[in-house]
């Protein structure tokens, strides 16, 4: 009798496997198992049925994909992790949690230490932004500083810190004191991470400030080997980028300890109040194509029209633009020369209009009508405001995020700047011009003779005169216009280099360490912004710093092993840690690496020649809008890391021969060394894995959304259905039910801007059940004015950019980058003669598969 | 609640409006009675009245009947009181106009609390003094109109009350005038214009043809969503004025 049922159902479970595309044998066999496992457990049973239900998605990523012959182990493994990690892990979390309401109820009932909390731990300036006080910070100092008492005991307070500092950093420990105070140290780091607010990343910063300090005076005083001259010149070289990095790492933690995150000012009610606006958009070779969206949603800003005039500033003196200028009623300005580039096209814009300020958008960055509203209500509040800057945002995927595939999942590369730094440098009033997306104010910019023309990076060198001049600069953290990403990863590594020179001629020509004007804080603003893009030489001497060791033999760290691991993995956790917290939201923990790996190679050179030789350099304009129209790999841009990757592989077979054939004292160093490598493998793997340029399928891109939008076809019957996508060329909608539109249809959209609605005629591009695609036709002037603010040049359209991010997890983006590292060497291993690509590959292979043993601990979401 | 549907001129759709607003009101969960006070009687075949079906208030009050017998249960919670086929069949032609003057035979405060609905509607067929008394004691006076030049200067020539409120059916979107006019009224009649449009749509037409309200019919229709929109809206006024 149990045949009857057994059988059948034994062959729906085949049937059900096969389908899940298991190969006959590997179908026989998870069933087999099954059975196994239903003959030992009540699996069938409540309580079973319960558990899996819990912790399904913890196998989404073995149950989402065909059964692999490894997948008992892996299953056991995740079981493992879930039983004796995971959920201690989590009970951890509820502790902290219930501390931190333990916590709060304390604070509730002393009022007077929640005040202090919540008022005097920030720093005096962060009070308020929307003070006057703020206009002129050197009144603020005077303000703070005022009490005779309050002084000295600040004073007395400094010193003592700065004392036990000295001692803290420079006392010798012995390694097991070493031992003790770091774990102390991290400990006291693992307890504050979670903790909300910016107490706790404070924390976190003079934490990692402690550590990183004692480490450099440790490898300064104690780690090179002066017996040696071999040594010595190894070890000093990578003590030199070692101490850039620590600069770059402490002026960074200064600059970004507190971000202002400044609210906007409001407009008077009289608008007669409201100042004159010169909106320029400086364009030189790019297509009409390009400009025509931003002079349309220019067209629509919301300002008195009698108090905005808009002008297409074109440096390639073309009629058709002369045209389409005079068609759109906007001002054309050309002039007979093209000196200087984008900052000489401005400064001659500059003589030729009037009006109080000056608002500059890159003839790609479309504005959103909100944009004026909100930035110049700080003018009116501050009198020697000079600039507002707001942020670039990009609604196209940069290379890095094409090629990675996580565009609108991930902060990208820009996003540390704009979401972090510009707002950190604005509590120091230091935060800088950016060339596009900020308004200016015409008598400060005419007061240090127009933008600065002697760099390629005319926008911070002219902020830097504005704040020499004693001009304020804001900068408002609200994404107000968006522009194309560079097309491809040699466009985008063109786009830093002419930066990376820019800043290291500003820093010879007109150094803002000295020089007259600035603050201290300015100063360090400025210096580490350039700074910044010196990062080239430290970082190529890292890539290759471990194979003075391994392959010449040389102690570059002249220290023993252990000491090493107790010095720099301290250094490296906490400053990891910190950042996670610091910078999580805007960069996730190990990313930073790949990118400045791969723009390394490439501005090292233009940056130091740019350091001997300031004056040389020309301006080169970004190319974008671009197609890349087939897959491949960027071979002449991914040279120099293929070669430096050959070069670690190298030094790891010399390592594994000198552990081999080595002294066994020396053993523990030869690993170390190692590991360095391989964390260099996967870096280097990372920059090529950025390099292998992946296929764009549209020429238009499309902009993800969720709009309210209509339809009308033909005869009249209108579909309410919701906007998913557009592109200056068509849209994407989703109809509320499943009305069959035929490809070809004629039809009408319609769009709703504020209380008014408007209708674009169009043709269905395709219908897949309710998703259609409208291509528009025939736009009228008019209508194209309309479309373009109706979708791009919204106030709302990039305000929730960042809504799909997921939260940084330092090893979940460690196993990224594994991953992306193993895919880049698996494009490399196609490009390789026959031994070395196969080798390689069969190594990814088997990295990857040593990979899909690793248990989650996130559910994956598909 | 008490609304009065009302025309600014004839032909702006206002049996329509009607229908909708009280079949969207009761699909967002609320009871509603429907009233026509239209002699064309054209508000019961919204609802799959029989055309031949001749009762409603009107015809009762003529037969002296009395109109209490002549509500129809459309669905749980909707009840339709048609007009009845008075005054505009042959057949009918001795029957005797009814006194419609005399409203306080409603008593609309006693019809409210005798029946229960949260929602009264009246559909009115112009703006006559006629029904005077039932706008005054209605909470909300919603006026039918189209955005167009007729209805532009009507609108300068009606009196406007603190509960009037301008509602535009059949928005042609495509035409620049209308655009024109309702940008026109955004400013001068701010404070009446209710913020929503019933946008043309031939699914309204269409469920008619059906004899059911295109929110039914054709709930995903943009006429439909606009008339959900609307009724959200006289819930949210319902809050505001209490």
């Amino acid at each position: 009798m149990s045949q009857r049922y057994v059988l059948p159902a034994l062959g729906r479970q085949y049937q059900e496997a096969r389908e899940r595309g298991m190969a006959a044998v590997m179908a026989a066999a998870f069933i087999f198992l099954r059975l196994f496992a239903y003959t030992f457990f009540r699996l069938e049973g409540r309580a079973w049925q319960r558990l899996w239900h819990n912790y399904k998605p913890w196998f989404n990523h073995l149950t989402f994909r065909p059964y692999q012959s490894a997948d008992p182990l892996r299953y056991s493994l995740q079981a493992v992790w879930l039983i004796f990690i995971r959920t201690p892990a989590k009970q951890t979390v509820w502790f902290i949690a219930y501390l931190q309401r333990l916590g709060a109820t304390l604070l509730r009932k002393r009022s007077y230490f929640y005040d202090f909390l919540a008022h005097k731990v920030k720093p005096a300036i962060a009070h308020s932004p929307l003070q006057r006080t703020f206009a002129n910070r050197r009144d603020l100092f005077k303000n703070t500083a005022n009490q005779q008492l309050k002084k000295i005991v600040f004073f007395l307070l400094a010193a003592l810190v700065i004392f036990l500092t000295l001692l803290l950093v420079t006392q010798p420990f012995s390694l097991l004191a070493q031992f003790i105070f770091v774990v102390l140290l991290w400990g006291a780091a693992m307890l504050v991470r979670r903790v909300p607010g910016r107490f706790s990343s404070l924390m976190l910063i003079v934490l990692s400030l402690t550590v990183s300090a004692r480490y450099i005076w440790w490898r300064y005083t104690s780690t090179l080997n002066w017996n040696n001259k071999v040594d010595l010149i190894f070890g000093i070289i990578l003590l030199a980028a070692e101490t850039y990095s620590w600069i770059v790492l402490v002026m960074g933690y200064i600059q970004t300890a507190w971000p202002l995150d400044r609210k906007v000012a409001s407009l008077p009610a009289d608008r007669a109040l409201w100042p004159t606006v010169d909106l320029m958009i400086p364009t030189y070779n790019e297509d009409l194509s390009v400009i025509k969206p931003t002079v349309y949603a220019a067209l629509g800003m919301d300002w008195p029209a009698d108090k905005l005039r808009i002008h297409l500033l074109d440096d390639g003196r073309r009629d058709g633009l002369r045209e389409f200028a005079l068609q759109a009623g906007i001002g054309y300005i050309a002039r007979t020369e093209n000196n200087h580039a984008k900052a000489g096209n401005l400064n001659n814009a500059l003589k030729e209009t009037d009006a109080d300020l000056v608002a500059i958008f890159d003839c790609d960055h479309v504005p959103s009508r909100s944009f004026l509203q909100l930035t110049v209500g700080w003018f009116l509040r501050d009198e020697k405001l000079a600039l507002v800057q707001t942020p670039h945002h990009f609604f196209s995927a940069d290379p890095f995020e094409r090629n990675l595939g996580h565009f609108g999942k991930q902060p990208n590369e820009n996003a540390l700047f704009y979401g972090l730094i510009q707002d950190g440098n604005d509590l120091w009033n230091a935060s800088f011009f950016c060339g596009s997306c900020a308004v200016l104010k015409r008598s400060a910019v005419e007061s240090i003779g127009g933008f600065a023309v002697e760099t390629v990076t005319e926008d911070a060198h002219t902020a830097l005169r504005l704040h020499r001049e004693g001009y304020n600069s804001a900068y408002l953290r609200i994404p107000m216009a968006a522009g194309l990403a560079t097309e491809s990863l040699s466009a985008h590594i063109g786009q830093r280099i002419r930066w990376a020179r820019g800043m290291a001629q500003i820093f010879r020509t007109d150094n803002p360490l000295f020089g007259k004007g600035l603050d201290v804080f300015q100063r360090l603003c400025y210096v580490n912004a350039m700074m910044h893009f010196l990062a080239g030489i430290p970082r190529i001497i890292y890539l290759t710093a471990p194979l003075a060791f391994l392959l010449f033999h040389s102690y570059i760290i002249y220290a023993p092993a252990i000491a090493i691991m107790l010095y720099v993995l301290p250094h490296m956790i906490h400053a990891s840690l910190t950042n996670s917290v610091t910078q999580g939201a805007y960069r996730r923990t190990f990313w930073g690496e790949i990118y400045e790996t791969v723009l390394s190679w490439y501005i090292a050179r233009p940056t130091t020649v740019a350091l001997f030789t300031p004056n040389k350099g020309s301006f080169n304009v970004t190319a974008k809008g671009g197609l890349i129209e087939h897959e491949y790999f960027d071979w002449k841009m991914a040279k120099p890391y293929v070669f430096l990757a050959l070069l670690n592989f190298l030094g790891l077979a010399f390592g594994i021969w000198r552990l081999w054939t080595g002294p066994e004292s020396e053993q523990a160093t030869v690993i170390i060394t190692m590991l360095w490598v391989v964390y260099n493998l996967i870096i280097l793997g990372g920059a090529m894995g950025v390099a292998a340029e992946v296929r764009q399928i549209r020429n238009s891109h499309r902009i993800t959304t969720s709009l309210p939008a209509d339809v009308i076809d033909e005869s009249g019957y209108m579909y309410t259905g919701l906007l998913t996508d557009y592109s200056d060329a068509g849209v994407g909608m989703q109809l509320s039910d499943g009305t069959s539109f035929k490809k070809g249809d004629a039809v009408q959209l319609i769009l709703i801007r504020g209380a008014r609605q408007f209708s674009f005629p169009g043709r269905i591009s395709r219908s897949i059940n309710s998703n259609i695609g409208i291509h528009l036709e025939k736009l009228t002037k008019q209508q194209q004015i309309d479309y373009v603010q109706c979708t791009f040049a919204r106030a709302d359209a990039w305000l929730t950019h960042n809504r799909d991010f997921s939260l940084d997890r330092p090893m979940q983006s460690f196993v990224d980058v594994v991953l992306l590292s193993l895919s880049g060497y698996q494009h490399l291993a196609k490009y390789l003669p026959f031994p070395l690509g196969w080798l390689i590959d069969q190594l990814t292979r088997m990295g990857l598969w040593i990979m899909s043993f690793l248990p989650r601990s996130h559910p994956v979401i598909y | 609640m008490q609304i009065t549907v009302c025309g600014l001129r004839g032909g702006v759709g206002t049996t329509s409006i009607a229908a909708m607003l009280a079949d969207a009101l009761n699909l967002l969960g609320e009871s509603v009675l429907l009233i026509d006070l239209n002699p064309s009687d054209l508000l019961r075949l919204h609802f799959n009245i029989p055309y031949a079906d001749i009762h409603g208030w009107a015809f009762a009050e003529a037969e002296g009947t009395g109109w209490e017998q002549q509500a129809y249960q459309i669905k749980e919670n909707l009840c339709l009181i048609p007009y009845g086929r008075h005054g505009l069949s042959q057949l009918y032609k001795d029957v005797k106009q009814p006194d419609i003057t005399a409203t306080t035979l409603w008593k609309v405060e006693d019809l409210i609390s005798a029946t229960d609905y949260s929602w009264v509607i009246f559909d009115i067929a112009n703006t006559d003094k006629q029904y005077a008394s039932i706008s005054e004691s209605s909470d909300l006076n919603l006026l039918v109109t189209h955005a167009d030049m007729a209805s532009h200067i009507l609108l300068g020539q009606h009196y406007l009350t603190e509960k009037s409120k301008i509602i535009v059916n059949n928005l042609n979107i495509k035409q620049e005038l209308s655009d024109a006019v309702l940008l026109d009224w955004n400013m001068r009649y701010a404070k009446y214009l209710i913020p929503i449009s019933v946008r043309q749509d031939l699914h309204v037409q269409k469920a008619f043809a059906h004899k059911m309200p295109a929110t039914t019919y054709f709930p995903h229709s943009s006429s439909a969503r606009d008339l959900f929109s609307l009724a959200t809206w006289c819930l949210v006024q319902r809050g505001v004025l209490r």
